[in-house]
C-alpha cells in the first residue's frame, strides 16, 4: 500500500495520454464515421517538428505553436487532398480508412527520411526536476502539465460542443447526418472541422507524451493503438467514453505491472479489448452525448 | 577460285583477329573494372538508426580507398540495397547483389535480416559479414562464407560476466528489458548465459514499447533488492525511461546496459539519470587510433558520428575486406573467402586496445575472448571512456 498513491499517479498519467488519443479518434469518427488510424502520426509530426524547431534555436513557445499548427495543417491537408476528393467520387468508408492508412505509412516513413530515425529528446514546458511529496511519493512537473492539459482539452471540447452553434451542428451531424443536412448543416464543413479538431488534439498530445518519452518517427504507433482500445472500452459515442476508457486502461496497465508483473501488463490492453468486444461492445458510456 | 579461297582466309583471319582482340579487351577491361561490393541495410525501419550510420561509414571508407588509388589498381563500387528490416527482402537483395557481381556483401542491418542474408549468401557462395550483428547463430554453427568483426551475444555476456565477477561478490541481478522483438531476443539470450554461469537473477521486468511511465517496473526492481540492474534490449527511448525511473524511486544499484546504447542520442534521452550508467561495447572510443577515425567520421557526418562505435566497426570492416583482397591478389569470391579465413593478427579498431583479429577454418568471429570486451561509461551527459576491470 505504501506505493499506491505513486501507482495511481502513474496510471492516471498513462491514462491521460490514452484518453487524449481516444478523444482525437472520437471527434473524427463521430462527425464523419471515419476511423482515422493516422491520428498517432499527427502527434508524431508535432513532436518531431517541435524537436527540430527547438534544435534550430526557435523560442520554445513559438516552436510549440508552430509544431502544433504544422501537424494540424497536415491533418487538414489529408482531409482536403485525399478524403474530400474520394468522398466526391462516392468512395465508401472502407476506402477512406485504407486511404488514411496509406497516409499513415507515407507520413511516418517520410518523416524518418527527412528528420532522421533516431529518437531525440523533447523538452517539456516545465522543469524536469521531480517534486518530492513524501518518502515514497514524488510527482514530475510534466505529470501535472499532462493532467492540466487533458482537463483543459476535454473541457474545451465540451464547451465547443455544448455552447457554440457550430458545436451543436457538429453533434447533430454525429447523431443523424441526413437530418442534419435537411436542417442546413454543411457536412463538408463539419468534416473539415472534425479533422482540424482531431488533428489539433493529437498535435497537443505530442507535448504531453513526447517529454515523457522521446520524439521520433515511430512514436505514434503505441499511443495510436492504445488510444483506439481506450475508445472501444469507453464507448464511441461520447467524449466521456474516451476519458473513462483512457483512464481505466492506464490504471489497469500500471496496476497489473506493479501488482502482478510487467511481463503480463503488455497484454492487458488486448485482454480488455477482447473482453469489452464480447461482453459490452457498446463500451462503458453507451449514451450519446448525455454527459459529454 | 583462288580469289574465293583468299577471301575466305581473310575473313577467317579477320574473325580470329577480332575474337582475339575481343578476348584481350575483355581481360583488360576486367582488370580495370571496379570491384563490386554490396551493402544491405535498413533505410527506414526499426534498425535504421544504426544501419544508416554503418552504411555511411562504409561509404566514407570506400571513398577514401578509391581516392588513394583503389585496391589492386581497381576502384571499389558499392551497391546499396535497403533490406527494409525484413528477412525475406534481405535474402532477395543478396540474390540481386550476387547477380550484379558483388565480391563481398556487408550486412549492416539487424541480426534478423543478417541471418536471412547470410543464408542466401552461403547458398550463392559469396563472402559476406557484419561489423556489429550479435546473433549467436550467425557463426554458430560455423558458416563457410560468413565473417563477423564485432561481438557475438555470448562473448558480450562473457565480458559482462567477467566484469561482474571482478567487481561484485555473487551479485543479485535484476533485468529490465523492452518488449520489442529484438529487445526480447537480446535479453533472453543474455539471461540464459547469465543463468548458465550460475548468477542469481532476482527480478525480470519488461516495458511495453512506447510506455510513458515505468514507475511500476522500477518499484518492483527496487523491491527485489538487486546488487546490479541489467538494462537489456533495443528500444533506447523505453530503456531510458527506466533509467530515469530507477533514479527517481531511489534504487542505488548500478545499471549496466547491453551493446545497443552507443547511439548519439542516448545520453540526452536519459539525462542526468544516466550518470554512471555503463554498457557493454565492442569499441573503446578512448583509443587514439579509434579517435582518429572518429574525427574523420565527424568531419564528414557531423554530430551523428560522435562516439558511434557502430560507425567505427563498419569503417574497420571495409579495411579488413580490402586487406584480404590485397592478400588474395584478386576479388574472386572463393579467393577472397580463403584470404579472409587466413587473416592472422590483423590490427583492428574493434575490441580493447591491442585486439588483433584472426580467423581460422573453424572460427569466423573477430572477437573471440571476453577480455576484448569493453565496458563503457556515461558521465555528465556524455560518453566518458571505458571502465578498467
Amino acid at each position: 500500500m505504501e506505493f499506491l498513491p505513486l501507482i495511481l499517479l502513474s496510471g492516471l498519467q498513462v491514462g491521460c495520454v490514452y484518453a487524449m488519443m481516444a478523444l482525437s479518434y472520437f471527434v473524427i469518427i463521430n462527425a464523419t464515421g471515419i476511423l482515422n488510424f493516422a491520428q498517432g502520426e499527427w502527434m508524431m509530426l508535432s513532436a518531431v517538428f517541435g524537436a527540430a524547431l527547438i534544435t534550430a534555436q526557435l523560442p520554445y513557445p513559438l516552436a510549440v505553436l508552430c509544431a502544433i499548427g504544422g501537424a494540424t495543417l497536415v491533418s487538414l491537408l489529408a482531409e482536403r487532398l485525399v478524403i474530400r476528393p474520394l468522398q466526391g467520387r462516392n468512395a465508401d468508408i472502407n476506402t477512406l480508412v485504407v486511404a488514411l492508412l496509406g497516409i499513415l505509412v507515407v507520413v511516418r516513413y517520410s518523416t524518418g527520411l527527412i528528420f532522421g530515425r533516431e529518437e531525440v529528446r523533447l523538452d517539456g514546458p516545465l522543469p524536469a526536476e521531480p517534486m518530492i511529496l513524501g518518502d515514497s511519493l514524488f510527482i514530475l512537473p510534466q505529470t501535472l502539465f499532462v493532467f492540466g492539459a487533458t482537463a483543459t482539452v476535454f473541457a474545451g471540447l465540451w464547451l465547443f460542443l455544448h455552447r457554440t452553434t457550430f458545436g451543436r451542428s457538429f453533434r447533430i451531424a454525429a447523431i443523424d447526418p441526413l437530418g442534419a443536412q435537411i436542417v442546413g448543416v454543411d457536412l463538408g464543413r463539419v468534416r473539415f472541422a472534425a479533422f482540424a479538431i482531431g488533428g489539433l488534439i493529437a498535435a497537443i498530445l505530442a507535448w504531453l507524451y513526447g517529454p515523457l518519452y522521446a520524439a521520433g518517427y515511430l512514436m505514434g504507433e503505441a499511443p495510436g493503438v492504445k488510444g483506439f482500445i481506450a475508445l472501444i472500452i469507453g464507448g464511441l459515442v461520447s467524449p466521456l467514453g474516451a476519458l473513462t476508457g483512457g483512464l481505466l486502461l492506464g490504471l489497469f496497465e500500471v496496476a497489473t505491472a506493479y501488482y502482478i508483473g510487467s511481463l503480463y501488463s503488455e497484454g492487458i490492453a488486448f485482454v480488455m479489448l477482447m473482453l469489452f468486444l464480447f461482453v459490452r461492445p457498446q463500451g462503458l458510456i453507451a449514451s450519446r452525448w448525455r454527459l459529454g | 577460285m583462288i580469289r574465293r579461297q583468299f577471301t575466305r582466309r581473310v575473313t577467317l583471319g579477320a574473325l580470329a583477329g577480332s575474337a582475339l582482340a575481343a578476348t584481350t579487351g575483355r581481360v583488360l577491361a576486367q582488370s580495370n573494372d571496379p570491384i563490386i561490393m554490396g551493402v544491405t541495410f535498413d533505410a527506414a525501419k526499426q534498425a535504421s538508426y544504426y544501419a544508416l550510420l554503418m552504411r555511411d561509414a562504409t561509404i566514407l571508407r570506400v571513398e577514401e580507398i578509391n581516392a588513394a588509388g583503389g585496391v589492386l589498381g581497381r576502384q571499389i563500387k558499392l551497391l546499396l540495397e535497403d533490406d527494409e528490416n525484413n528477412p525475406a527482402i534481405a535474402a532477395q537483395k543478396v540474390e540481386k547483389l550476387a547477380g550484379a557481381g558483388a565480391s563481398f556483401i556487408f550486412e549492416v542491418g539487424s541480426s534478423a535480416t543478417g541471418l536471412a542474408a547470410q543464408r542466401m549468401a552461403e547458398e550463392l557462395k559469396i563472402p559476406n559479414g557484419s561489423p556489429t550483428n550479435v546473433a549467436e547463430a550467425l557463426t554458430k554453427p560455423h558458416k563457410h562464407w560468413y565473417f563477423r568483426l564485432g561481438l557475438r551475444d555470448s562473448i558480450a555476456t562473457q565480458g559482462l560476466i567477467r566484469y561482474l565477477k571482478a567487481k561484485f561478490d555473487n551479485p543479485r541481478l535484476a533485468v529490465i528489458r523492452d518488449g520489442s522483438e529484438t529487445g526480447l531476443s537480446l535479453s533472453d539470450n543474455q539471461v540464459r548465459f547469465l543463468l548458465e554461469a550460475g548468477f542469481n537473477i532476482v527480478a525480470k521486468e519488461q516495458i511495453s514499447p512506447g510506455s510513458v511511465d515505468v514507475t511500476a517496473q522500477a518499484l518492483r526492481i527496487k523491491a527485489s533488492n538487486p546488487t546490479v540492474v541489467l538494462v537489456s534490449g533495443a528500444s533506447i527511448a523505453d530503456l531510458s525511461n527506466y533509467i530515469k525511473a530507477h533514479t527517481l524511486v531511489g534504487t542505488k544499484a548500478p545499471m549496466i546496459g547491453n551493446n545497443l546504447f552507443a547511439t548519439t542520442t542516448f545520453p540526452a534521452l536519459a539525462g542526468k539519470a544516466a550518470d554512471g550508467f555503463m554498457f557493454v561495447d565492442a569499441v573503446d572510443m578512448a583509443r587514439p587510433d579509434v579517435k582518429a577515425v572518429e574525427a574523420k567520421l565527424i568531419a564528414r557526418y557531423a554530430d551523428r558520428a560522435k562516439a558511434s562505435t557502430q560507425m567505427i566497426a563498419a569503417y574497420d570492416m571495409v579495411d579488413l575486406v580490402v586487406d584480404a583482397i590485397k592478400r588474395a591478389g584478386s576479388a574472386d569470391r572463393a579467393k577472397l573467402r580463403d584470404a579472409l579465413e587466413g587473416t592472422t593478427n590483423w590490427h583492428s579498431l574493434v575490441g580493447r586496445g591491442g585486439t588483433n583479429v584472426s580467423f581460422s577454418p573453424t572460427d569466423h568471429d573477430g572477437i573471440t575472448s571476453e577480455k576484448q570486451v569493453v565496458i563503457r561509461l556515461v558521465r555528465d551527459g556524455q560518453y566518458a571512456g571505458s571502465v578498467d576491470f
